[in-house]
């Protein structure tokens, strides 16, 4: 078995690494595919020939395409994503600092929901039908038809608007630099409570339901009546058999989820204004700062594979069937 | 649904007589009929002709389920009905009633969704409110373009003062909104026996900022989302099928570079390259599709992947392959009808998903521009004007959910029945 488990874990991180350099070179042609020329784009339509091909050597641009590409790749290996044309900044240290942003709040609410959604589940599982269980799956059902910026701005309306008591955007007060180390903690749970209840939700009402289908799935197959049969009390069947047969299914959600995290913050992190990935790329976006678009959606597809990469995993150490039939 | 025609008879009497006009015109001059025709024309016509077979059928329906109650087929639909899971009969009702918005919506909006007048007077207004007008009379000769004038293009709205009091003075008509006053000409507007014919405007579910018609913009937006959404999944429906069923009869080496394509694709994240196709080409409604139809035809091909896999395996396609069918035949005929299901399943989903990154991309003003009324630059709308016209964000956010739950409920309810088979 963990022969087994390394062979798989090898095979995949080999196979992800492909597909992070295939992603790196299908950005590097569709660049090459756009129309227009990057100096002009990037410092002033207006230069002098002689300025233009100046700053074309400097960067590379006259260069051969092959020779560029190993720069590109270079580039890229060691972090180095340019310089942002609004920010005047390296574009690594942006997406850092943004990272740490995404990262606060979508760990959060990940955690949240993880604490949330399995013992409701549970407590589900044990009202089974009755009217609380009813109610639970249908709201869940709505709120998951509920796109996440219509929850965020329904949470600004109630928490923000016509109470007063949370506000409504930005990560700090304007005066946080100068309160002590708890009052910033405080400054910064009071800001992200709204954002990562907006997370939390929209997750929670679609893995509650689904973690509670597959509690129901389980606790019909065969295994679970033979277990009552036996008289062993309910609780240590559920807790014990039928909720780690059903957790299986979940851990795939979560590892979908965790490769899902920047792009699920996207929309969130816009209306609470948060300087965070989703952020930084629909700015980069109204004031056209190329570099840091295409290091962001490179960031995104790796994490994407990286996520996918952990699920997989996940999936092969707690489902043994799943493992052995193939990579 | 009845309902709703019968409350729109006087437009689609008016329509039906703009169709005779407009085949009058075919007959006896058809260069000039071509050179009328538009795309609102068009629209607005067939949506006529198609509430009207609606209606007929709706009636009929109605009307011999009434007289004849223990008519077999009537019997055999109800009980089918009947039989269905509640959400699946919900989300059927509701997607029922949805196609119906999508294919009538010019006849039904009681409002052009672009035209503001007299924003003194209609912007913000809550639901439920009336205001008082006086119309300028149009000046086309000829009843067609009268007609199509009001019907289609509805610029008579366009021609319409508001105003909360007036006085009629000589051959002078003094119009006031709140501080405003102003002077016209009664000869200019509709009237009757010498004075002005003053009607009222029901806005039914309120104005927006600029005073456009709140309804009349939910209708036309749930469509342009609709129509979004369809034509994308068309994309993926063609791409995906063309893809996964040729690496699923393939196999081999076709099929592993297929699949990693596939794995690859879905590697990048659906809104990031939403946008990250926006940043590169400018946001137009046929780049939305293009975006929103390559994101997501991964799922499509691998379920008809595995699905053809699965059943290249089975006998009776063995049986066609001795048989002698080519290939094309096979996949064609036997393949696909058997495992549409899954796929149509799948698509359903990926309208729902469709639907729901062209609202959020609208709602961040990186989607479809605002004039053009779609559900997510309503709802943005809403949220900025939160405070002083919460029934904008109400009916906006209402109905996103609404159709996203359509969606929800009708995949659930085929999941259920396809794996129940």
């Amino acid at each position: 078995m963990k022969k087994f488990f390394i062979k798989k874990l090898i095979t995949r991180l080999v196979y992800s690494i492909l597909m992070i350099l295939f992603l790196v070179t299908g950005i590097f042609f569709l660049i090459r595919l756009l129309p227009g020329d990057p100096v002009q784009a990037y410092y002033s339509p207006q230069l002098g020939k002689e300025l233009a091909e100046k700053i074309k050597s400097e960067h590379g641009l006259d260069k051969p395409v092959y020779i560029q590409f190993t720069l590109w790749i270079k580039n890229i290996l060691s972090g180095d994503f340019g310089y942002s044309i609004v920010y005047k900044k390296k574009v690594s240290y942006l997406i850092i600092d943004a990272l740490r942003v995404t990262l606060l709040i979508s760990l959060t609410s990940l955690i949240l929901q993880i604490i949330i959604t399995i013992p409701l589940a549970l407590f589900l599982l044990k009202h089974k039908n009755s009217l609380i269980d009813i109610l639970i799956d249908k709201l869940a059902l709505i709120v998951y038809s509920a796109p996440s910026f219509i929850i965020a701005v329904i949470l600004i309306y109630f928490g923000s608007y016509l109470t007063k008591f949370f506000p409504s955007s930005q990560l700090y007060s304007h005066d946080f630099y100068q309160l002590n180390s708890i009052e910033k903690i405080i400054d910064l749970l009071y800001h992200i409570t709204l954002p990562v209840l907006t997370l939390t939700i929209t997750s929670v009402s679609f893995s509650l339901r689904y973690l509670r289908e597959s509690l129901l799935k389980t606790e019909k197959e065969p295994f679970v009546l033979a277990l009552r049969a036996n008289g062993i009390p309910e609780n240590i069947i559920r807790y014990r058999h039928i909720l780690p047969n059903a957790l299986i299914s979940y851990i795939t959600i979560l590892g979908m989820e965790i490769g899902s995290l920047l792009s699920k913050t996207l929309v969130t992190e816009s209306i609470f204004s948060l300087p965070g990935i989703g952020w930084l790329m629909v700015n980069s976006i109204f004031a056209r700062d190329y570099p840091v678009i295409i290091a962001l959606v490179m960031i995104s597809g790796v994490m994407v594979i990286i996520g996918n990469l952990i699920a997989d995993l996940l999936i092969a150490r707690f489902n043994p069937q799943i493992a052995s039939e193939s990579i | 649904m009845l309902g709703m025609i019968l409350i729109r008879i006087e437009v689609i009497t008016d329509g039906l007589k703009l169709i005779y006009l407009l085949t009058g015109k075919m007959l006896y001059d058809f260069d000039g009929f071509i050179n009328e025709l538009d795309n609102k024309t068009i629209d607005f016509t067939l949506s006529v002709k198609l509430s009207i077979i609606l209606f007929l059928l709706i009636g009929l329906f109605l009307i011999s389920t009434i007289c004849t109650t223990n008519l077999k087929l009537f019997n055999r639909i109800y009980e089918k009905l009947i039989a269905l899971d509640n959400e699946f009969f919900l989300g059927l009702l509701l997607s029922i009633f949805f196609v119906f918005l999508l294919i009538t919506t010019p006849v039904l909006i009681p409002h052009n969704p672009d035209f503001q007048k007299d924003l003194v007077l209609t912007k913000h207004l809550p639901p439920l409110t009336n205001v008082k007008f006086v119309e300028y009379k149009s000046n086309f000769p000829d009843a067609l373009n009268k007609l199509r004038d009001e019907l289609v293009y509805r610029n008579n709205e366009n021609r319409r003062v508001y105003f909360n009091d007036l006085e009629l003075l000589n051959d002078e008509l003094i119009i006031k909104q709140n501080e405003r006053q102003l002077k016209i000409a009664v000869k200019n507007l509709i009237s009757e026996n010498g004075l002005p014919v003053v009607k009222r405007k029901f806005f039914i579910l309120g104005t927006d900022e600029f005073g456009r018609d709140l309804l009349s913009r939910i209708v036309v937006s749930i469509r342009i989302s609709l129509v979004i959404g369809l034509l994308a999944i068309l994309i993926s429906f063609f791409i995906g099928g063309l893809i996964g069923y040729t690496s699923g009869v393939k196999g081999g080496l076709i099929d592993s570079i297929l699949m990693r394509l596939v794995e690859f694709s879905l590697s990048i994240p659906a809104l990031f390259f939403a946008i990250f196709m926006i940043a590169f080409f400018g946001n137009s409604i046929s780049l939305l599709v293009i975006i929103f139809g390559l994101s997501g035809w991964m799922f499509v091909a691998r379920i008809a992947r595995n699905k053809s896999i699965s059943l290249n395996r089975k006998e009776f396609i063995q049986v066609l392959r001795l048989l002698g069918l080519s290939e094309f035949k096979i996949v064609l005929k036997h393949i696909i009808p058997n495992s549409i299901s899954p796929i149509l399943i799948t698509l359903i989903y990926q309208l729902s998903t469709v639907i729901i990154a062209e609202s959020a991309l609208s709602f961040l003003g990186l989607g479809v521009q605002p004039p053009t009324p779609t559900l997510g630059n309503i709802i943005k709308s809403g949220y900025d004007y939160i405070n002083n016209s919460i029934w904008i964000l109400t009916f906006g956010s209402l109905t996103l959910v609404f159709l996203i739950l359509t969606f929800n409920l009708l995949t659930e309810g085929l999941k259920k029945i396809y794996l129940n088979e």
